[in-house]
């Protein structure tokens, strides 16, 4: 049973089709980017999947359930590409915002997350006050702490410093690795894709790949979209970092 | 949308409103002496005064303030159209004034200032913090020359001049009826004469002789003319909010004095009243100010002399009087 | 002026307790409204009960019964407030703009086919926290009971969804379901806080705690708390200081709450430091 299952998905805005026919599976355990150029659609998709917003055709499957059926969010863990209009007086302390809607909240577990994402002493500090590369820390942090089987990030290292990308990818990639945590990570840079990613999805308003990075690199059609030079460059990369090509 | 339906529908509305506002009147009316009243004394007056030789409507809609009346572009039309415009004074509906300068046909108009030559109280002055007196307290006895108290027609020698005025006017219009405009005249203020006896009498030997009006300011007239106190919990403007220390004031008079009943007038909610007799055990009776008339009065056929002799019926309960 | 004396008659304990439920009902919702910068709606659903009241009074409605038929009309407007919010094509202010214009627009016209301004429409204006009676006393008591546990079990879902409301969705939460509640309930205490405590109280008690106490900047739970404290003191001090000067308590309670704003603003000024 796919953790995410998408079906022939289209997305219209203003009459406009955002998302034109996606269809696609991830299985558990995957950690999948899914990339593509600015206006892709790839942050739009990713809120269709989470329910936020709704398509004009097609279906959504998560653990193996109708969207309109699923219940179990607890079990997806999302990482929002922006705050709509983080205040800075925001009345919250990150202890607040990482205990969103937990409905067991356990003091322990806290203050471990809160460790393990270097933000223990800013805990009583309101969110609106801590630095991007903080708040991002606490989000993190919120998307964490219940342990999800399913992670979803939405361009979450985009101007970071890189303390927090490193602590950022160094753990979902040991979630994915140890845990079997299934990961979905969006963005629009494929230099960074290529480090992480076992899977990749290129988007652009429809399916342009759908496969593993393995295939994306020996893929003839992607050369003739990327050239040559570029396809060598993101692949080359993937394999410094360990990847087999 | 929501929003875009709603508006249509109200501009639907409105559209009808105003067409249908358009009904002329019967053909035939010519012959009267067309008469716009203000309010509904000077209404009631005219009534009397004129029979079936005049034509008299009353400009204000029941129940509406006439001090701060807005003037609608169909008003000023319509008096315009009018031989005899009434109104009280020009301290009681100061916009009169703006009415007859930009009324059109000036020939053919006549304003009068029914209120001419009346005997007017002045305002009481708002007494604050006064140590020896608890402080507030709106008695009867304005030191200090302030505005003048517009409800002149609740003197009854008052009325009589009003009376006269509007008879004066009429003859100037309709001479030839002149005869029976000052019979009629003559004939109302004997009512009137015999209801001032009445209130005298009635009112001269009761257990009590406080007012106490949980509404505005309007009853000092028939006060000082009868020999009464007269204690009222507001001003003259409509939206003021009591002040604290006047409400602890007249909760106060009544302990002091027992008084069985508390006063409010008509058509505002008696809030201010339900409140002073929840917590003094005392009654509530209504009295009219004479002007503030419901829909539903006038449809009843009701009139100043009913009204007044109401409030007498009231008064005499109220202060028990034998 | 005898604190003590005061406080014995009857009207002052009603009009303190009355005082006190609505102020905290105004405060908890005000929070959220606040925050998701729908300030303006205390004033915009004002205009609305003025237009609704004129309709309910056009057709005939006996006084008694006034509020309660007013009612429906008022939780349309600020359900149509939340609606054509949520649709991204108008923003909060503007939408608060729309409905609040037709409000008054269609009050003054209704108004005026029934022959003038009423002088009940007007106390819905003006109501005054001094004559409040028995039965509105006891349903200030009902709406309070209904917002505190709307808020106390809904309080997570209300934070996420005042957080962010994206994610507050991602979470499985009904925002839909929330919002249209939030609304709802806005719509009902305004419309009998206004009966009582007129618009300039309402608006004022929507917005004013809640402003002081966010600029305390503590926790969402602290900040909440904080926000009734405020608005029930103002109340409370302001009753009270309306008798010693002989001032109207409406207006006396306004001022306690810009007192209470300001105040906070100048010790945070001078003894918090600046990062």
């Amino acid at each position: 049973m796919p953790v995410v299952r998408v079906d022939n998905l289209t997305f219209r805005y203003n009459g406009i089709d955002v998302l034109s026919n996606i269809s696609f599976a991830v299985e558990k355990g995957l950690y999948l980017g899914i990339v593509g150029p600015n206006g892709s659609g790839k942050s739009t998709l990713i809120k269709n999947i989470l329910g936020i917003l709704r398509p004009e055709k097609g279906r959504v499957e998560l653990f193996g359930r109708p969207l309109s059926d699923f219940r179990q969010w607890e079990r997806i863990g999302y990482l929002p590409q922006r705050l709509s209009a983080l205040n800075t007086h925001f009345p919250g302390t990150v202890e607040e915002i990482i205990q969103m809607g937990l409905s067991k909240k356990n003091q322990d577990t806290l203050t471990r997350t809160l460790k393990m994402m270097a933000i223990a002493h800013l805990g009583s500090r309101l969110i609106g006050e801590l630095s991007y590369g903080e708040q991002q820390r606490a989000m993190l942090a919120r998307a964490l702490i219940r342990r999800p089987e399913l992670l979803i990030f939405d361009e979450p290292t985009t101007a970071l410093d890189p303390e927090t990308r490193e602590m950022f990818y160094s753990l979902t990639g040991e979630m994915n690795q140890q845990e079997g945590t299934t990961v979905i990570l969006v963005t629009h840079d494929i230099g960074v894709i290529g480090e992480y990613a076992r899977n990749l999805l290129y988007l652009d308003k429809k399916v342009i790949f759908s496969g593993t990075f393995k295939e994306f690199c020996s893929s003839r059609d992607m050369a003739g979209i990327f050239g040559p030079s570029s396809q060598h460059i993101i692949c080359h990369q993937h394999d410094r970092t360990g990847g087999t090509i | 949308m929501n929003a875009k339906k709603i508006i249509l529908f109200f501009l639907i509305v409105l559209f009808f409103t105003v067409s249908c506002k358009q009904a002329d009147e019967p053909p035939g009316e010519n012959a009267r002496l067309k008469v716009v009243a203000t309010i509904f004394p000077l209404y009631d007056f005219a009534r009397n005064i004129g029979g079936d030789k005049i034509k008299v409507t009353m400009l204000l809609p029941p129940s509406s303030d006439p001090h701060h009346y807005e003037l609608k572009p169909d008003d000023i039309i319509r008096i315009g159209k009018t031989n005899v415009f009434l109104f009280t004074s020009f301290e009681m509906e100061p916009w009169a004034r703006k009415v007859i300068d930009t009324v059109a046909d000036k020939k053919n108009m006549l304003a009068v200032e029914t209120g001419q030559g009346a005997l007017f109280l002045p305002l009481p002055q708002h007494h604050e913090h006064h140590s020896g007196n608890p402080s507030g307290l709106k008695e009867n006895n304005a030191d200090h020359a302030a505005k003048a108290d517009p409800h002149i027609w609740l003197d009854f020698d008052n009325a009589q001049k009003m009376i006269d005025n509007i008879t004066k006017a009429f003859i100037l219009k309709d001479p030839i009826n002149s005869l029976f405009y000052e019979k009629n005249a003559r004939d109302y203020k004997f009512r009137l004469i015999d209801l001032d006896k009445k209130y005298r009498e009635q009112l001269s030997n009761c257990k009590t002789r406080t007012i106490l009006h949980a509404g505005h300011w309007a009853f000092a007239y028939p006060a000082k003319r009868y020999r009464l106190q007269y204690m009222a919990a507001y001003n003259i403007s409509t939206d003021a909010e009591p002040s604290p220390q006047q409400i602890l004031a007249l909760i106060e008079k009544i302990k002091d004095q027992k008084l069985p009943y508390i006063y409010y007038e008509d058509l505002a909610a008696p809030r201010l009243a339900a409140t002073i007799a929840s917590e003094t055990g005392a009654g509530l009776l209504k009295l009219s100010n004479g002007q503030d008339i419901s829909k539903k009065d006038i449809l009843n056929g009701i009139s100043f002399v009913s009204l007044m002799e109401r409030n007498l019926e009231n008064l005499k309960k109220g202060m028990q009087c034998p | 002026m005898d604190l003590m004396e005061v406080m014995r008659y009857g009207f002052v304990q009603r009009a303190m307790i009355a005082g006190v439920l609505i102020a905290a009902v105004s405060a908890l919702l005000g929070m959220f409204l606040v925050l998701r910068r729908f300030s303006l709606i205390g004033d915009g659903l004002a205009h609305t009960t003025f237009g609704s009241v004129a309709v309910v009074l056009l057709i005939g409605i006996s006084p008694l019964y006034v509020t309660v038929a007013a009612l429906p009309l008022v939780i349309i407007s600020s359900l149509a407030i939340y609606k054509l919010t949520s649709s991204r094509k108008i923003n909060a202010d503007s939408a608060i703009g729309i409905i609040s214009s037709l409000g008054i627009a269609a009050g003054v016209v209704l108004a005026s086919l029934s022959g003038g301004y009423n002088v009940d429409l007007f106390s819905y204006l003006f109501g005054n926290i001094l004559t409040v009676n028995n039965t509105e006393l006891i349903l200030a008591f009902i709406v309070f009971v209904m917002v505190l546990a709307v808020v106390v079990y809904f309080y997570d879902d209300l934070f996420a969804l005042t957080f962010d409301q994206e994610l507050a969705c991602s979470m499985g939460i009904n925002t839909g379901r929330i919002n249209i509640l939030l609304f709802l309930l806005t719509a009902v205490a305004a419309v009998l806080a206004m009966k009582v405590a007129g618009i300039m109280l309402v608006s004022a008690m929507l917005i004013l705690p809640a402003l002081t106490a966010l600029q305390m900047s503590m926790s969402f739970r602290k900040t909440l708390i904080a926000a009734v404290g405020f608005a029930v003191g103002s109340v409370l001090c302001g009753i009270i200081i309306a008798f010693m000067l002989n001032l109207p308590a409406g207006a006396m309670i306004v001022l306690l709450n810009i007192c209470f704003l300001s105040a906070v603003f100048v010790v945070k000024k001078l003894y918090v430091p600046r990062r």
